[in-house]
């Protein structure tokens, strides 16, 4: 078993499927299994973030009240993030609603680090498009291990 | 502001995490289903582990006792966790490959 036999197409056209939609890299490739696994937890977790946190949570801001770093990692989860680059909120209700948003207390830390562990874990998903499981050449051994059998018919006694 | 599921025991909200986080860890490390299962079982392990382990140092902590109890209780975790390690190296026939 090599890793040649995992059929990635076009890495870097799956690669950014799988950011744009957790799980779409995976179906171009025709893992579909995987595609499904991906879409449902990574999706999930930012849905369950978004709706936590009644859709405030992901929002761009980079300015001298506050650099949003939580959404450097909410992006890794791809289309589903981009409005809220898009997202015109009227400057002068950006306080009051952000001290709306703060005093829910931890539900909304709760809400952002859903979304925030999504994005990061789309990361490793999309790692997986682009160059397939990484311990993808142990995977036989692993088996036989489980199996309790040789590795091989023609190894060494 | 509308928050559902606001109102439940914030610990409820660690099983979906703990899930999703060690099903797609182990889904990028792996294409073999079965393997995926088994390493997803065991990262979901592990995290509950130390996040339980953490829980109950703080606890422990947290609990109004003297400092003696303290360096006990550290002396027994040290214990526990270099006692297989002892008995292995113990055995150095079991760590040298059978001709």
């Amino acid at each position: 078993m090599s890793a040649a036999e995992i059929e990635l197409r076009n890495p870097i056209l799956a690669a950014i499927l799988a950011w744009m939609v957790p799980g779409l890299g995976h179906v171009y490739q025709g893992r579909i299994g995987k595609a499904f696994l991906f879409f449902f937890c990574v999706m999930g977790l930012f849905l369950l973030g978004t709706h936590l946190g009644s859709n405030r949570v992901v929002y761009y801001r980079w300015d001298r009240k506050e650099w949003s770093w939580p959404y450097l990692a909410q992006a890794g989860v791809g289309i589903a993030a981009v409005p809220a680059f898009f997202r015109t909120m009227d400057p002068a209700k950006w306080d009051v609603e952000l001290d709306d948003l703060h005093r829910a207390g931890k539900i909304v830390d709760i809400a952002r680090i859903f979304t925030m562990i999504a994005g990061l874990l789309n990361l490793l998903v999309i790692y997986d498009a682009f160059a397939g499981p990484a311990l993808y050449d142990e995977e036989e051994k692993l088996l036989a291990e489980l199996d309790k059998k040789p590795l091989s018919e023609d190894a060494p006694a | 502001m509308n928050l559902l599921l606001a109102d439940i025991n914030i610990n409820w909200y660690l099983p979906p995490l703990i899930l999703a986080i060690s099903l797609v860890y182990s889904a990028t490390r792996f294409e073999s289903w079965r393997l995926i299962w088994i390493y997803s079982i065991r990262w979901a392990v592990y995290i509950l582990t130390f996040l339980g382990g953490t829980y109950a140092f703080l606890y422990f902590v947290s609990l109004d006792v003297g400092f003696y109890w303290y360096v006990a209780a550290c002396g027994i975790l040290l214990i526990l966790y270099f006692r297989p390690l002892r008995g292995k190296r113990a055995d150095p026939a079991s760590s040298r490959p059978s001709s």
